[in-house]
């Protein structure tokens, strides 16, 4: 089920920008991204799957970065395709390496603990998994 | 146009060059914070060079050993060879291709030593075929080109416009005049962009070498990117 667990149904548009805006060193990080890929082979996700969506540059660039790409226009289902890279496809190990430096689990948790606000997280009661 | 591209354009590309890296280093450091005491010993248990006492007991040559070995691209070899090689050369290129080493001599009274014709010729060879085979890789690897934008496809090709156009300037393909200056404006445009986009990684990434402390930094790391 696709449904958010709380009776949100709306995004705070402004609440949102605000938190994007606070948020100058992820919006940064994400610039310093050069799409080499090799963060891919360190991430145990990927190298059991082999799901191009599940590198971690894609499931950052997709859920961080999606939100400051659309800054004031985001939606409700754009948050819930985003748990599933970011819950379904990352456990936040932590282990993956960017050469840049760029602390992709910190930008990861920063996606989740916005779609978190607005209602959108694991549950359990659908899913062992939780997604 | 020659005289223009050579005289206040150049200028104002050099400094937006400089510029640009030191607003960059700035953010970097602003955007990123001090290793907590917490996280500082944390670290010990899973990565050994968070261990001072082994650190310190390590010499420079050991500290690169150690983060190669420790480095994911071990894994990649190939990868990691043609990168480091393309890297380096396309800085060493520039310096020391004999013409530049004119002009530079000519504007400064300074001069500065330079290959030979013939070796500039195989670096600018080497570093297109290089830039060929990155693109080639964004376009076909499944989990790169997921992850590669429009804007990530341009970046190599700026890079290999004013080796390209160089190339053609100093072989005199085509129209000499236009070739030159296409390479002019082509090797300003890219030293801006080495300053304010994604392409200043080249020098970027000696700082995360410097400053952050992991497993794969060759200096012991006192800051993270990222809060």
């Amino acid at each position: 089920m696709d449904e958010p667990i709380n009776e949100l149904s709306e995004i705070d548009q402004k609440g949102l920008k605000k938190i994007l805006r606070d948020r100058k060193d992820i919006k940064f990080l994400l610039s310093y991204c050069v799409s080499c890929g090799l963060c891919s082979e360190t991430c145990f996700y990927y190298k059991n799957t082999k799901d191009p969506q599940s590198t971690p540059s894609y499931k950052m660039l997709n859920s961080a970065g999606l939100l400051y790409k659309l800054n004031s226009n985001v939606r409700y289902d754009h948050l819930i395709r985003m748990k599933y890279l970011i819950w379904g496809k990352c456990v936040l190990c932590g282990r993956c390496f960017c050469p840049m430096g760029i602390n992709i689990p910190s930008i990861i948790a920063f996606a989740r603990s916005i779609c978190r606000e607005h209602g959108i997280c694991e549950n359990y009661e659908n899913h062992p998994r939780g997604i | 146009m020659y005289d223009f591209l050579m005289g206040p354009l150049l200028v104002i590309s050099i400094i937006l060059f400089f510029s640009g890296i030191i607003y960059k280093l700035y953010a970097l450091i602003r955007h990123s914070k001090s290793i907590s005491l917490i996280s500082k010993y944390r670290a010990i248990s899973s990565d050994h060079l968070g261990n001072d006492g082994i650190f310190k007991s390590l010499n420079l040559y050991d500290r690169l050993l150690l983060s190669f070995q420790n480095s994911r691209l071990k894994s990649n070899l190939l990868f990691l060879l043609l990168t480091s090689i393309f890297h380096l050369l396309v800085i060493v290129t520039p310096i020391g291709v004999h013409a530049h080493g004119i002009l530079f001599y000519h504007y400064s009274g300074i001069s500065v030593a330079s290959f030979s014709d013939k070796i500039a010729d195989t670096f600018t060879v080497t570093i297109v075929l290089f830039i060929t085979i990155f693109l080639l890789r964004r376009l076909f690897v499944l989990s790169v080109k997921r992850i590669t934008s429009l804007y990530g496809l341009m970046l190599p090709i700026i890079t290999a416009l004013p080796f390209v156009s160089g190339f053609m300037a100093y072989h005199q393909v085509g129209n000499y005049d236009l070739m030159i200056s296409l390479h002019l404006i082509s090797a300003q445009v890219l030293l801006v962009m080495l300053g304010w986009s994604r392409l200043g990684h080249i020098m970027f990434i000696i700082f995360s070498k410097i400053f952050i402390r992991s497993e794969f930094s060759v200096f012991k790391g006192f800051r993270q990117w990222g809060k």
